[in-house]
């Protein structure tokens, strides 16, 4: 079986006042389809830099990346974007919602750019699912921190997405809204069997996962 | 400290949208400013021509020789002249009362004269003036006495030679209604043999000068201080009432063509004062939290604005002069005609207006900075507050309007300019947000669609202040595009061709059948023959008139002089009736008035006030029922004073007329003066032509204005999508990590500025259709008739070039990598 995502020899470099920084440095890594990976390290040490590296969402400086059998360093933007589009899950730690769309809306959206059909039946079953079936449409700034992390998840797995990239998704919640999106999320990751890269800062959460690396000093990864 | 701040706020953005915003309106204000006082230079100049001079004194009495001196010590022209009237006797024994102008080798300062070979010839320009025992005689002259050219007549002790017909005297115009007799011009070095002029002559006296600005401004003032008796002074303004017209139509039109310039930049450099004010919440939310007293934070940000003015003002004022340079030269292409040199206050006073801008339209957003909630901004759950309404609406309202009125220089056209503005910003603003609001409400299933509607739905605050903003740009370019084309038409329009060219007057009421029988055989049209009674006036409500009471050169002249008054039973065309009514049917018989609204203020006479003529030795009083505005330069026969019939019935009374001749029918008017001797026939063609020349000038100047306020109107629609460009970047790169692709967020963007273009277009083009038509009617004079192309082009326009604007202002957002725009946000 082909890993669905792997890194080889991956470095990130900045222009700093002083200089050149190694943000990451020579980093290895394959993730297997269903597999759960967290990935933590102290605040500055490059997790959502290579986070946004493996999802295409940022070139590295230097190394390849290789997602659902791509070579992203070979694929344009648009390509990359396609390749998103109802393969890959984001669930982000600021939610990033669309404003101007409603809860419903917001995960229709992600159904209509991956081309599925039923795209209002579908969001609409998600966020029942999540226990937002009263706050459909609401538009984002009207709902608790907690409620937009929740249509985010629905968003997210709306597409049945084989790999789901996720950046300190309770990271801005308070506990008793963190618990409840973190169990939503583990029991839609399981249940929609997605591959999961987890960016946190939470032991606890990264304890679920099947692995946990750290991301050192130096940019460097380790088991 | 200051700079360091502001180097850091470059950075963040912000500041550089202000830059450009002010950099572009000081720039405008600079060149527009330079170029505008060049070409209204240039149409002076061309107007002086009517004086002959650029400034004219004259006296019943010798001009002491020191005015011509100090003239002449401050670098201007000088040229002296004598007016009098005489009898001419042929070798016949005929004689006629003349009117002799006796002029030295400088006459005339400005323009030239024109005589012929024969009576009412083709003028060739006399390049001299006419030579030693040598008199040049109007053409109507050599009929009435029976000459030819070369004739030898006789006047005073002196016997001269009628070498040449005086075809036209460029400064003749301002008074050939009150002179009766034919004019005669002679050399004044050969006054002295002909005997007539003694100190008890009565004798118009004249020092013409022209020159420089700088040169007339020291002479005036020397003049204010030179205190001498039944010195009158006379200037362009006092020019005859045509070019008067023309001038004031041409100073409005250029004066408002600056000032949309100026109302556009502010609307730009307010917006990005909003969204610069909204960049700094952070920082101020951190200085406060590390104790900047709120004093202390709003100097430094006005400081910052302050700093950032000036050097962006000289930087503009520098480019602006730098353009006024490249504006000119192209015009003077255009024109066939060389510009005055530049003068600099344009660009101190654009560097003025720079700072005043910064201060006026960008302070209000930078007050609230220091009371935002620092808890609500770290917790990234509220921005700063939008501005006090009360305090930005008086510091723009206070703003706008001093700018205005340093452009317009003129109150009424001030506040006329400011309540519309006001007008054109309520009704985009409102409109705009109606009209989002409505938008939406529009359902449509797709979300990727949806999110451009309800993007706009959503953000109808910043949705109807970039509707305004926009509207305000495209307003502006659709007045001094579109309506400039239908607004100085509409002016053309006012002289078609087949405007009267040729005045008649002096024509006896036994002639009229004969007259009219003329026009008819030589195939002529003429607008009628309109009844002239020759009146003094000589009391206001009862009250004796003393000219010298009066505080003005012009209503001292308005009331020594013989009023042509005429009667009519309809308003005539080219006249509207500003004040009190025109008298019905059943008011004929009654014994009213009907005065032109400027003569009227000038002499400050009101409706109801009581005037009393006196008419071949009767005394005649009507009341005043209504104010008229006259267009002077129609070229219709047109009065100060008209009156009801029943009130100068069986008055004594000549007629006059007007009518076109063309030019190859001009042996018609040596026939018309054979066969009618006693009547005068006037040639205002070259005063047309003035006018039209005038039209001309001010249309391309308006067309080089253009180009700035659509620079001005680029610096908005930049300040406007910097407004938003953070939200967008944000929901650019959710929809790419989603898996848009380039094609669909380019189209959403596009979209989404389409219709804010299309909504703007369409308000600021019924706004435009409003204003212009308000502006030709109560500026202008005349009734608009805007074309439906204005339509199409604020619609489709704005759609299509808002769009593409703001697309392209997106550009780098919509191309980084997405990360890149989530980590900025």
């Amino acid at each position: 079986m082909e890993p669905i995502v792997t890194a080889n020899n991956l470095s990130r470099q900045v222009k700093t006042a002083d200089g050149e920084l190694t943000i990451l440095d020579e980093i290895e890594l394959s993730v297997m389809p269903g597999d759960a990976v967290a990935i933590t390290g102290p605040s500055g040490s490059g997790k959502s830099t290579l986070l946004g590296l493996l999802a295409g969402l940022e070139d590295p400086s230097r190394g390849s990346i290789r997602l659902l059998g791509h070579e992203l360093s070979e694929l344009n933007q648009d390509e990359k974007a396609a390749l998103r589009a109802g393969n890959v899950g984001f669930v982000f730690q600021a939610f990033y919602l669309l404003n101007g769309l409603t809860a419903i809306e917001n995960v229709e959206i992600a159904l209509e750019l991956a081309g599925r059909d039923h795209q209002r039946e579908a969001a609409a079953e998600l966020l029942e699912r999540v226990g937002l079936a009263e706050r459909m449409n609401h538009y984002p700034p009207q709902l608790s921190g907690g409620e937009q992390q929740r249509v985010a998840l629905a968003r997210a797995f709306a597409v049945n997405p084989r790999v789901l990239f996720a950046d300190e998704p309770t990271g801005n919640l308070d506990t008793a809204s963190s618990e409840l999106v973190a169990d939503l999320f583990f029991d839609l990751r399981l249940q929609y069997g997605s591959a999961l890269l987890l960016v946190t800062h939470d032991s606890t959460l990264a304890a679920r996962c099947d692995r946990i690396l750290t991301l050192g000093a130096g940019g460097r990864l380790q088991s | 400290m200051t700079l360091r701040g502001i180097r850091r706020d470059w950075r963040t953005g912000g500041l550089p949208v202000i830059a450009l915003a002010l950099s572009v309106a000081v720039c405008a204000v600079t060149s527009v400013g330079v170029f505008n006082e060049r070409v209204r230079q240039a149409i002076q100049s061309r107007a002086a021509e009517t004086l002959g001079a650029d400034l004219v004194i004259q006296s019943h009495n010798a001009i002491p020789p020191e005015v011509a001196q100090k003239a002449l010590s401050l670098g201007l022209e000088v040229s002296q002249q004598v007016e009098f009237p005489s009898m001419i006797l042929t070798r016949a024994g005929t004689t006629r009362l003349v009117s002799v102008k006796a002029v030295d080798q400088h006459y005339p300062l400005r323009g030239s004269a024109r005589t012929a070979q024969r009576p009412y010839g083709d003028g060739e320009v006399a390049g001299m003036i006419p030579g030693r025992g040598e008199i040049w005689a109007h053409s109507r002259l050599f009929s009435e006495v029976e000459i030819d050219v070369g004739a030898t007549v006789q006047l005073g002790e002196q016997a001269f030679r009628a070498a040449r017909a005086l075809i036209l005297e460029p400064d003749g115009f301002s008074s050939f209604f009150h002179m009766a007799a034919p004019r005669v011009m002679m050399r004044l070095s050969d006054l002295p043999t002909t005997g007539l002029i003694t100190p008890s002559s009565r004798a118009h006296y004249r020092t013409q000068v022209a020159g420089t600005r700088q040169g007339l401004t020291s002479f005036s003032q020397w003049l204010d201080t030179y205190e001498r008796a039944g010195l009158e002074r006379r200037t362009v303004k006092d020019a005859q009432p045509s070019i008067r017209s023309a001038l004031d139509r041409a100073s409005s039109y250029l004066g408002l063509a600056s000032l949309s310039v100026v109302i556009v930049a502010g609307a730009g450099i307010f917006i990005a004062a909003l969204f610069y004010a909204r960049r700094q919440s952070t920082t101020v939310a951190i200085m406060r939290c590390l104790g900047a007293s709120q004093r202390r934070i709003l100097q430094t940000f006005i400081l910052r604005l302050v700093v950032v003015a000036l050097v962006s003002s000289f930087v503009g004022g520098l480019l602006g002069y730098g353009g006024q340079a490249f504006l000119s030269s192209l015009a003077e292409e255009k024109l066939g005609s060389t510009l005055p040199p530049p003068a600099i206050w344009p660009l101190l006073s654009g560097i003025a207006v720079g700072l005043v801008a910064a201060v006026g339209f960008g302070l209000a957003p930078l007050l609230k900075l220091p009371k935002l909630s620092v808890l609500g901004i770290l917790r990234g759950e509220k921005g700063v507050a939008p501005p006090s309404m009360w305090v930005t609406l008086g510091l723009v309202l206070l703003t706008s309007g001093g700018l205005i009125f340093w452009q317009a220089q003129e109150t009424v056209l001030t506040l006329w300019v400011m309540g519309l503005t006001l007008c054109l910003v309520v009704s985009l603003a409102a409109g705009g947000w109606v009209m989002l609001w409505l938008v939406g409400r529009i359902r449509v299933s797709r979300p990727s669609h949806r999110y451009v509607i309800s993007s706009l739905g959503r953000r109808l605050g910043m949705g109807s202040m970039q509707v305004l903003a926009f509207g305000l740009g495209i307003a502006a370019l659709l007045m001094v595009t579109v309506m400039r084309a239908d607004l100085l038409d509409g002016w053309m329009d006012t002289i078609p061709i087949g405007t009267p060219n040729r005045f008649l007057i002096n024509i006896q009421p036994d002639q009229h059948k004969a007259l009219q029988e003329f026009f008819v055989t030589e195939q002529i049209s003429s607008p009628g023959l309109f009844p002239m009674t020759r009146g003094r006036w000589v009391r206001h409500n009862g009250v004796p008139v003393d000219p010298q009471a009066y505080p003005t050169l012009r209503a001292q002249r308005f009331a020594a002089r013989e009023f042509n008054l005429t009667s009519s039973i309809d308003l005539p065309d080219s006249n509207r009736v500003v004040s009190g009514s025109w008298w019905r049917a059943g008011q004929l018989g009654d014994k009213l008035l009907s005065l032109e609204t400027e003569f009227a203020e000038s002499l400050g006479i009101s409706i109801g006030d009581q005037m009393t003529f006196r008419i071949s030795g009767v005394d005649l009083t009507g009341r005043v029922s209504s104010l008229r505005a006259v267009a002077w330069d129609s070229f219709q026969v047109n009065f100060f004073v008209i009156a009801t019939p029943g009130l100068l019935d069986g008055q004594p009374r000549t007629l006059i007329t007007s009518f076109f001749l063309s030019p190859e029918k001009s042996d018609t008017a040596a026939r018309l003066v054979r066969q009618f001797p006693s009547v005068t026939l006037f040639d205002v063609d070259s005063l047309i032509d003035q006018v039209r020349e005038i039209i001309q000038q001010v249309s391309v100047a308006v067309q080089y204005v253009f180009l700035f306020t659509l620079f001005a109107g680029i610096a908005v629609l930049i300040a406007a999508v910097q407004g938003s460009a953070t939200e967008r970047s944000r929901d650019a790169a959710v929809l790419r990590a989603l898996g848009s692709s380039t094609r669909r967020l380019w189209l959403a963007q596009f979209c989404e500025f389409a219709l804010l273009g299309g909504i703007a277009g369409l308000l600021a083009a019924a706004c435009a259709v409003v204003m212009s038509s308000i502006l030709a009617r109560e500026v202008f004079g005349f009734v608009l008739s805007p074309g439906w192309s204005v339509w199409g082009l604020g619609c489709a326009g704005g759609a299509l070039g808002i769009g593409l604007a703001g697309t392209a202002a997106l550009r780098r957002v919509l191309q980084r990598a997405p990360l890149k725009n989530l980590v900025q946000n």
